[in-house]
């Protein structure tokens, strides 16, 4: 019996594209809500290679959607826990856990040597120096945000966030979440990552999720 | 001219109308996290004030979110 049995038995899956995601090395930054969610999703279907970055502490406020997180580890540093709960799901794990702020200065260090950058960011500036790293770079580059009662995705691979978002856009206002909110836009945006970096997804399409008006689409960029 | 606007369809649009016009006509403010896409496809920003919908276009207002 293999952790696998129920992935392979898939019918749109197979050995040769689990061999593929084993293979594929992916870079997430920001293991808040969304990207524990993401995190947990990848490392228990396929994904071995995985590097984590966030600065935070752990905060009580953070586990109404943060999956991974206990009250004991408050004031813990966020990636590090992160990093030993994975661990927990799969032994074999290459994870590697990098406590640093992304910044304009510093991003191309980290974006260099992966097949995918995920973002899993709570702030619009990080997602822009993000997108336009990936860009200059080339590297497939899966945006993920939400907040309040909406949210959205979207693989960059031809397009840039920066074709679609301009600066502007970080004075969003913030709003708060329901913790399955986040959960929900994170797992659609895992299975379609999943597929992605084995050919059944296509890039450059928004989805999103309005879950006040329950509205679900998508649209080509 | 029909129009689909967020899943509501109506008659109630002018010919030749752009989509600067249709968000003004509805009181819709551009806002930077507002994303139009026409029958499936993005418009970007810079278009708003060229881009002249046709009748039975199918437009859905998209606000998106930065949190993660």
């Amino acid at each position: 019996m293999s952790r696998y049995d129920r992935l392979l038995e898939l019918s749109t899956f197979s050995e040769e594209k689990l061999h593929v995601l084993q293979s594929k090395k992916v870079l997430l930054i920001g293991v808040g809500g969304v990207g524990q969610y993401v995190a947990t999703s990848l490392v228990t279907n396929g994904i071995v290679h995985l590097s984590i970055v966030d600065f935070d502490q752990v905060e009580l406020s953070n586990l109404n959607r943060q999956i991974l997180l206990k009250e004991e580890d408050v004031g813990k540093k966020k990636v590090e826990v992160v990093q030993s709960e994975l661990k927990k799901k799969n032994s074999a794990l290459e994870v590697k856990a990098i406590e640093e702020k992304i910044t304009k200065e510093n991003v191309d260090r980290f974006v260099n040597n992966f097949d995918i950058v995920i973002d899993a960011v709570d702030n619009w500036e990080t997602k822009l120096v993000l997108g336009e790293s990936c860009a200059k770079h080339k590297i497939p580059f899966l945006h993920i945000g939400v907040d309040g009662n909406r949210g959205q995705y979207c693989l960059f691979e031809k397009k840039s966030l920066l074709d679609v978002f301009n600066p502007d856009i970080k004075k969003e206002p913030r709003d708060g979440v329901m913790g399955p909110m986040v959960g929900t836009i994170a797992s659609m945006a895992s299975v379609h990552l999943l597929k992605y970096l084995v050919g059944d997804s296509p890039s450059d399409t928004l989805y999103y999720f309005d879950s006040e008006n329950s509205k679900f689409g998508y649209t080509k960029i | 001219m029909y129009l689909k606007v967020d899943s509501c369809l109506s008659n109630e649009y002018k010919e030749g109308m752009t989509i600067k016009d249709l968000l003004d006509y509805k009181k819709v403010e551009a806002v930077p996290w507002l994303v139009i896409s026409v029958n499936g496809t993005f418009v970007p920003r810079a278009k708003f004030k060229e881009h002249v919908l046709n009748d039975g276009d199918v437009i859905e207002l998209i606000y998106v979110r930065g949190g993660g």
